[in-house]
């Protein structure tokens, strides 16, 4: 590949997308080149979940076309791991840690073969870098949030996913917590994964994501996240005036609520 | 001592005693396995509604002349797949799509019941149970019942908890969902099927999440859960089926009476554990 022409991990074109009864994303545009990260904004039911639900081959395009790493979504699901929201999982069921973690293996294992000791080694190595090594034996709805969210980035990283893609991480946990996760994403991209997530935290942006998309049932921006956070353009994804400050590059925004 | 040997051995001079102790002993252990996810997963009442749904099919099974557990058994996997293909393709909410299938197929068997006034007692025994009654080949079908469901779980343990814990996660990553789910399902039809002749529509539903429930209140790994399940279902019945041969008391109440005892004391005992 020359240089300069970056391999694209998701390339969406003219998408259109929703369920039986309504259309929820229109025309919409977009392409995420490998290693690097990808921020999607916008409000509730704007369609940032429905994106992500096509990207891991959920949902089918009503229009246009969606590749996943250069193939269609179906046959890009052993490279990808995804993240859905908090509370589709459910975290009572009673799993230690390190079980999530071997998921990762399973798919890619036969039927009847449990994980081995390569595996369990490799899970424990997950988990390290992650920093939950001391909390494998615990069960998993005895961790915090964020810890739980790191859980399941050490999954995908046994699963050795080249996309990772998280719906709302961010959501529900503390600021340490959120600093820790942030961090760990942008390993993930330094490692040269691709990294996309739905977030309703306009601050983090500038700091970990290349690129932001402001969905509000069709695509109102998109670029670095200096060049999109514009006002006008925060006032027609939200809906309302989003006070923000740029300076030195960083955009901060003052208030928010959804 | 004597007395001890003598009192436990008693009931086993009865034929029928020895089938029913052996016949509810293994519904125990097959109900504690498949218990285990149906309680966590909340699918009671998915358990009762198969169950209710397989009456159809043990109605047409007999206007058929056909064996009975063949027609309950398809009718409860007709079901179970009914239930999936209509989650996912009609966007029904799981409760829905479930109370329409099987109050459905219980209506079909009312009606092919009242056109055969006569058939009235024979499926009244189904609907309770008759745990003296059990013959060896009910005994055949719940043995095979645990063959296959101890197959599925050596093969697929790891696939049907993943789709429990985490079902969008899975299904991006390639775990076939909508397949696991509607095993798990079979599992479920396939072990009321083969209980109702033993126990009944009610009871077996008792013993499958009764057991699994005592037992989550102790143990947060799901192997040690299911362990400690089939053995609380092991205990209840024989308990139970000791208790109602001495007191007379009928069997398969019995058996449930002791499992919700068991409970009971579970919650007690884990108050007095925290305190």
């Amino acid at each position: 590949m020359a240089p300069g022409h970056p391999r694209l991990c998701v390339e969406v074109q003219d998408l259109t997308v929703g369920y039986e009864d309504r259309i929820v994303l229109r025309d919409v545009n977009w392409a995420v080149p490998c290693g690097t990260s990808a921020a999607i904004i916008g409000p509730n039911g704007g369609g940032k979940s429905t994106l992500l639900r096509t990207l891991i081959g959920q949902l089918r395009p009503i229009k246009g076309t969606v590749r996943v790493l250069g193939r269609p979504p179906a046959q890009a699901r052993h490279l990808l791991a995804y993240l859905p929201q908090t509370e589709e999982i459910d975290w009572q069921f009673p799993i230690r840690v390190i079980d999530v973690v071997l998921q990762g293996v399973l798919a890619r294992t036969p039927w009847w073969r449990p994980p081995g000791r390569d595996a369990r080694t490799a899970a424990m190595a997950a988990l390290e870098r992650v920093r939950l090594a001391g909390e494998a034996e615990r069960p998993i709805g005895a961790l915090s949030g964020g810890q739980r969210q790191r859980a399941l980035i050490a999954r995908a990283l046994l699963q050795e996913a080249q996309l990772i893609l998280l719906d709302e991480p961010a959501t529900g946990l503390d600021a340490p917590a959120q600093h820790e996760l942030l961090d760990i994403l942008d390993d993930l991209k330094r490692e040269g994964r691709t990294v996309i997530a739905t977030t309703h935290d306009l601050n983090c942006l500038t700091d970990h994501f290349d690129t932001v998309l402001c969905l509000r049932g069709r695509v109102i921006c998109q670029g670095p996240p200096e060049e999109a956070l514009k006002p006008e353009h925060l006032q027609a994804v939200f809906g309302r005036h989003v006070p923000l400050v740029t300076a030195e590059g960083r955009v901060t925004i003052f208030e928010h609520h959804h | 001592m004597n007395t001890i040997i003598e009192f436990l051995a008693e009931p086993f001079q009865y034929g029928f005693m020895a089938r029913a102790f052996l016949g509810v002993s293994l519904i125990a252990v097959l109900a504690g396995v498949v218990g285990s996810f149906v309680m966590l997963k909340g699918l009671a009442f998915i358990g009762d509604a198969i169950a209710h749904a397989s009456f159809g099919g043990l109605v047409a099974a007999m206007l058929l002349g056909v064996p009975l557990h063949l027609g309950a058994l398809i009718f409860a996997l007709g079901t179970a797949a009914g239930l999936t293909l209509l989650g996912r393709k009609a966007g029904l909410r799981a409760d829905t799509s479930l109370a329409i299938l099987f109050t459905g197929a219980f209506a079909l068997g009312v009606l092919g019941l009242a056109t055969r006034p006569s058939f009235t007692g024979d499926l009244t025994a189904l609907l309770v149970g008759s745990v003296l009654a059990i013959q060896p080949l009910d005994i055949a079908w719940i043995l095979a019942a645990a063959l296959i469901t101890g197959a599925v779980m050596a093969v697929a343990f790891r696939h049907l908890v993943y789709i429990s814990f985490d079902p969008s996660g899975a299904e991006a990553a390639g775990v076939p969902v909508a397949g696991l789910q509607w095993l798990l399902l079979s599992l479920v039809a396939l072990t009321v099927v083969v209980s109702l002749q033993a126990v009944g529509v009610v009871l077996v539903v008792a013993l499958m999440i009764t057991p699994a429930a005592t037992a989550s209140l102790f143990v947060r790994r799901l192997e040690v859960l299911m362990a400690l399940a089939v053995a609380c279902g092991l205990a209840a019945t024989w308990i139970g089926l000791y208790a109602s041969f001495y007191l007379s008391t009928p069997p398969g109440a019995t058996v449930v009476t002791v499992a919700t005892l068991q409970f009971t004391a579970g919650l007690i005992l884990r108050r007095l554990r925290r305190r």
